[in-house]
């Protein structure tokens, strides 16, 4: 074994390069699904992930069943959000059970006599019922129906206002503008796109490379390289380019998918891109160096991967869930994610990049800083196992 | 041959992968996990967007305009994290990420409603993270509706004298199952079908492919020792691991979350045992179908990916494209989590669930007896 002093040469890193590439090559499925699979993700994710909640299954007991009963349940459909079950309508046991077995996520009651009460000048409570167990779902659900209710309660007493021969002139409103920038129509692609070319860079570049270290000590083939004159720094070099060029593969893929087929816009220049892909490379290759110079079989290295760098990447990087909302224990956590910063970086390539380049520096500098750390930390065990 | 000749073979199988388990400290992952995940997803994974960092930009700066920013402090949806008086930075502010919605008070504000016009308030939302953008932009919208029924309401009560009293109508809102609306009431009892999948699939499907490609197999096969006594023994463990991990799970939910679990226990425990038999189909299927560890993980993955996409753990299948929806028929996950759900929150009964448990069983038996017949084909 050479000691560490030395030039790193080229002939060492060739051959474990090419072997690395054979063993890529020469397994044709692994590799078709590190190819196709990132397309189909994308292509899934794309479709499927959508929380814009609409047509909500509601169960109506009319127990009025007057013009105006009717009316206030024509609001709640016209919306868009809601749609009536019609199976149980107006019968509240039935309904419940409904509720129960996941048929309808909300119930509506209209009480008797309303339509006399209003017209006594009372005030009607409309009940409520949202099933909990969707919490999400409920939770918009409910907010749907108090904006419908609201405005139906504005329009009776417009009403009721004119009807005395008052003007409702007098009557201010404060009215929301809405308007969304940077993706004015809210696709979803937009932000998935960003997120997915993340994951799907972990789980090659971390994963597989996690494996192929391990491999060789499982298979026993470590012992050999040792008694070579292979560096480690050598060694891993050898082993990583492979894996550097799979993952560019994969990110154009994505990238070229989502800007020609989902038509994602793409307001940033290419270098940036290239540049902040390199760098989550480089976090992301160290990542699964370290495992690998750790863990001491395939399966642990599996698990230690998907726990320790995908899993954390897809839930704390703020790619599906939104990074202020966390506890702040969390949010702390998220700092050395360097999902994080990829995501961030790529979102603002992608769509805001007129205003926000000039922004990444932070996360430039982050994505570099654990990048070396999880490099020199796997560098050091490698060099303590090589010698 | 009698039963316990037969059964000898498996019982060495199965000591053999307890002692690899503790050797390669894998089990440590395996029981820790789904503590670190019913955390992580109990705290986490709610798609409930709170505490947005927000612009406020009051260019009117009176008594109603300052009223109406107060409104977005007190609420846990947003956190105005910068406030300024005229427009020019706003998009600078949001372009570097400083903040995610702006709240922009026009000039005259406060006039147009002395007036008894119509006051508009921009709502300026980053839309790169499109659902949290949708969903604050909304909320935003629903804070100012709620300001301007307030001004609404004020205006009636202040017309009260000359008009008379006025009709209303209001909402009466009441939730059934989880009052407090926590999201970790549907995510931590969810998590228990994300670990059995991981434990049952992935793992499973890697310890027999390191059999595989170790060269045990051939051993084993040269031995009295028959296939299905390979696979009982290689199973056995992670069907005995799976167990302790949903009880792991149910005893967090109940302590930390302080879930209740309204259903019975045992059934939660019954029908686990059918979701756990079709993974451990997929993952003998995937352990036929791959030579390496490598290939056996990388399957087992891109199988699970789609399978929690489409079962409803995170986004909800109603909200699907008709096409996407009727593919999530065929994924297992999507019955066990109406199971796991149902009886924890709902005190769903057997009968209640029979049609999840009969899709479950039909999907367990094809997927198991499919998974046995090519083992065999392997190995022979």
């Amino acid at each position: 074994m050479a000691d560490d002093k030395g030039r790193i040469d080229p002939k060492r890193i060739i051959p474990v390069m090419k072997k690395e590439f054979l063993h890529i090559v020469r397994d044709a499925r692994s590799l078709g699904i590190v190819l196709v699979a990132p397309i189909a993700l994308l292509v899934l994710y794309a479709y499927a992930v959508t929380f814009d909640i609409k047509k909500i299954d509601l169960g109506v007991v009319d127990y009025d069943q007057t013009s105006l009963s009717r009316t206030i349940i024509q609001k709640f459909t016209a919306s868009g959000y809601f749609e009536v079950y019609k199976p149980t309508e107006n019968d509240m046991k039935k309904c419940a059970e409904a509720l129960k077995l996941n048929r309808i996520k909300m119930i509506l009651t209209l009480p008797e006599n309303l339509l006399k009460d209003i017209k006594k000048n009372k005030t009607v409570k409309l009940q409520v019922i949202g099933d909990g167990s969707d919490s999400n779902t409920i939770n918009t659900a409910l907010g749907y129906a108090s904006q419908i209710i609201a405005s139906i309660s504005q329009n009776i007493i417009l009403n009721a206002v004119q009807r005395r021969g008052f003007s409702t002139r007098v009557i201010p409103m404060v009215e929301p503008v809405p308007r969304v920038w940077y993706n004015p129509d809210l696709a979803s692609t937009n932000y998935i796109v960003p997120g997915l070319s993340a994951i799907i860079m972990m789980l090659v570049a971390a994963m597989l490379t996690s494996l192929t270290v391990v491999r060789e000590k499982e298979n026993g083939t470590f012992e050999q390289l040792i008694s070579t004159p292979i560096k480690a720094i050598e060694l891993m070099a050898g082993k990583l380019v492979p894996y550097i060029l799979l993952c560019f593969i994969d990110v154009a893929l994505i990238v070229l998918v989502g800007i020609f087929w989902f038509k994602v816009p793409f307001h940033g220049n290419v270098l940036t891109l290239v540049l902040f892909t390199l760098l989550f490379l480089f976090c992301a290759l160290g990542m699964g160096l370290f495992i690998s110079a750790v863990a001491p079989n395939q399966q642990i290295a599996v698990v230690g991967t998907a726990f320790g760098t995908l899993l954390p990447s897809f839930l704390l990087s703020g790619f599906v869930f939104p990074i202020d909302s966390m506890p702040w224990i969390l949010q702390a956590v998220t700092y050395f994610m360097p999902a994080r910063y990829f995501i961030t970086a790529l979102r603002t390539i992608f769509l805001k990049a007129d205003t926000g380049i000039s922004t990444l520096w932070n996360e430039a500098f982050f994505l570099f800083v654990f990048g070396m750390f999880f490099m020199l930390v796997a560098a050091k065990r490698f060099r303590k196992d090589l010698g | 041959m009698d039963i316990k000749s037969m059964l000898g073979p498996v019982r060495h199988i199965i000591q053999k992968e307890f002692i690899e388990l503790r050797r390669t400290r894998l089990i440590v992952f395996l029981l820790v996990a789904p503590i670190l995940m019913s955390i992580v997803f109990g705290y986490v994974a709610t798609t409930d967007v709170t505490h947005v960092r927000t612009l406020i930009c009051d260019e009117d700066n009176t008594v109603l305009s300052r009223k109406l920013a107060d409104k977005f402090n007190h609420t846990e949806y947003f956190r105005i994290t910068a406030f300024i008086r005229t427009p020019e930075d706003i998009q600078k502010i949001i372009g570097g990420n400083k903040a995610k919605i702006c709240i922009r008070i026009p000039k005259r504000f406060e006039e147009y409603i002395k007036k008894g016009q119509k006051s508009p308030v921009q709502v300026l939302v980053d839309g790169t993270d499109s659902n949290s953008a949708g969903i604050s932009m909304s909320r935003a919208i629903q804070i100012i509706s709620a300001f301007s029924n307030e001004i609404f309401a004020d205006k009636i009560a202040a017309m009260h004298n000359i008009v008379g009293a006025l009709p209303s109508v209001v909402m009466e809102e009441r939730v059934w199952y989880n009052p407090e609306l926590l999201s970790a009431y549907d995510m931590v009892p969810g998590v228990l079908a994300l670990i059995l999948a991981v434990v049952t699939m992935v793992v499973t499907s890697l310890a027999l492919v390191r059999e595989k490609e170790s060269g045990n197999i051939e051993q084993m096969l040269v031995s009295p020792i028959k296939p299905w006594q390979i696979i009982a023994g290689k199973i056995i463990p992670y069907i005995f691991i799976s167990f302790v991990d949903i009880i792991t799970i149910v005893m967090i939910s109940l302590l930390l979350f302080h879930i209740t679990l309204r259903g019975s226990f045992l059934l939660l425990l019954a029908l686990s045992f059918f979701v756990i038999l079709t993974n451990l189909g997929l993952g003998i299927l995937i352990s036929t179908i791959s030579t390496t560890q490598q290939q056996g993980m990388l399957s087992a993955i891109f199988f699970m990916l789609p399978q929690i996409l489409l079962s409803g753990f995170i986004f909800p299948i109603k909200n699907m494209p008709e096409a996407i929806q009727m593919l999530s028929y065929i994924v297992p996950m999507r019955y066990y989590l109406i199971i796991v759900r149902g009886i924890f929150l709902k005190d769903m009964t057997f009968t209640e669930l029979l049609p999840q448990t009969f899709a479950l069983l039909t999907f367990g038996i094809i997927v198991f007896s499919i998974a046995i017949k090519e083992f065999r084909k392997t190995v022979e």
